[in-house]
């Protein structure tokens, strides 16, 4: 028991001892990264000011009929499930598959674009390209769909209509 | 026949030995491999912390804002408790923090599976990310460096540690 107690004690020591080592070495760097991470609020894409929402704020947005969310995954993730109502648009063949959600995504209404999570970068594309073409009220929801269906909200399955 | 028994009652000893050598290599050869791994697996999230933290917030698991602090500190412990068990230093309270870390991973593992998250890219299935998705081979996996950790917890008794070896050496010359 003693034995044992002695053990956990020495991996305590070497845990702590090695945790300060990486402490003091990012207070020493010269790019230190923040001890609290916290995600950037908004993007410039195409010289239009996108915020980054959770699934929470765009919640509020939901059912909003100036609202339109954009789904920029690949198909059959799309196709498997998407926030009910959100428009299919991925970022490979972007300009052809616009074509496609044009009727959907009217130049005034707010978009709300989003891809599978934090670490995803397809709907920053194509916020970039709707960008270039005049959309200006835009949002990326960054938590992405993972985190919406997570939370239970909302989702739906297939294609949309006048989507295809 | 008689013989033989008797060849073998007179000579216990050299069978122990045997199977305390092969038990102490087979310790080393656990000790090399986990220790290696840590250190490797260490040096890029070493190298780049704020990649290793979007990978932490990826899993969904810990809160975002833990996310920097635990990618600054985590690599530190991985790679000291693998260099330690490497060389023999503390070997055992180093294994016990690689089983602990391996257990952590392991049940990480269990619950992207059981979400069917991508822990390379935090895609859902996407056919083009495939080769990150978590599956039963990834658990298989985890759950055997957690055993080969686990034993050199339970069976390492500080042979071909540094301090052994150290001593041995410096204690040759001095002996008459």
């Amino acid at each position: 028991m003693r034995s044992v107690f002695s053990l956990v004690v020495r991996a305590a020591i070497i845990l702590i001892c090695a945790s300060l080592v990486g402490v003091a070495l990012n207070m020493a760097s010269s790019r230190p990264l923040p001890w609290v991470y916290e995600p950037a609020s908004q993007l410039e894409l195409s010289g239009v000011t996108v915020p980054l929402i959770d699934e929470r704020e765009a919640r509020k947005f939901f059912g909003d009929p100036g609202t339109v969310f954009v789904d920029t995954r690949n198909e059959a993730d799309y196709l498997s499930s998407h926030v009910e109502g959100a428009v299919f648009l991925p970022p490979t063949d972007v300009e052809e598959k616009f074509v496609a959600a044009e009727a959907l995504l009217p130049r005034e209404s707010r978009l709300i674009l989003y891809c599978y999570g934090p670490e995803c970068d397809m709907a920053e594309e194509v916020g970039r390209f709707l960008g270039q073409l005049g959309y200006r009220n835009m949002m990326i929801m960054s938590s992405g769909y993972k985190a919406w269906e997570k939370a239970g909200l909302p989702v739906a399955r297939g294609k949309r209509a006048g989507n295809e | 026949m008689i013989a033989r028994i008797k060849r073998r009652r007179g000579s216990p000893l050299p069978r122990v030995q045997s199977e305390d050598i092969s038990v102490k290599y087979t310790i080393l050869a656990a000790r090399l491999f986990i220790g290696g791994l840590f250190v490797y697996a260490s040096v890029y999230k070493i190298m780049d912390p704020a990649e290793f933290a979007g990978a932490i917030r990826n899993y969904l698991i810990l809160p975002a804002a833990w996310s920097n602090v635990v990618a600054l500190t985590l690599p530190w412990v991985e790679i000291v408790a693998g260099a330690f068990l490497v060389l023999g230093i503390q070997s055992r309270p180093a294994a016990l923090l690689t089983t602990g870390m391996l257990t952590v991973f392991l049940a990480a593992v269990v619950y992207a599976y059981a979400t069917g998250l991508d822990i390379d890219c935090g895609c859902f299935g996407s056919p083009e990310s495939s080769g990150g998705r978590v599956g039963v081979a990834h658990i298989v996996r985890d759950l055997a460096l957690v055993l080969v950790s686990f034993a050199v917890v339970l069976w390492d008794r500080g042979d071909f540690a540094l301090k052994t070896i150290f001593h041995s050496k410096v204690a040759s010359p001095s002996s008459p």
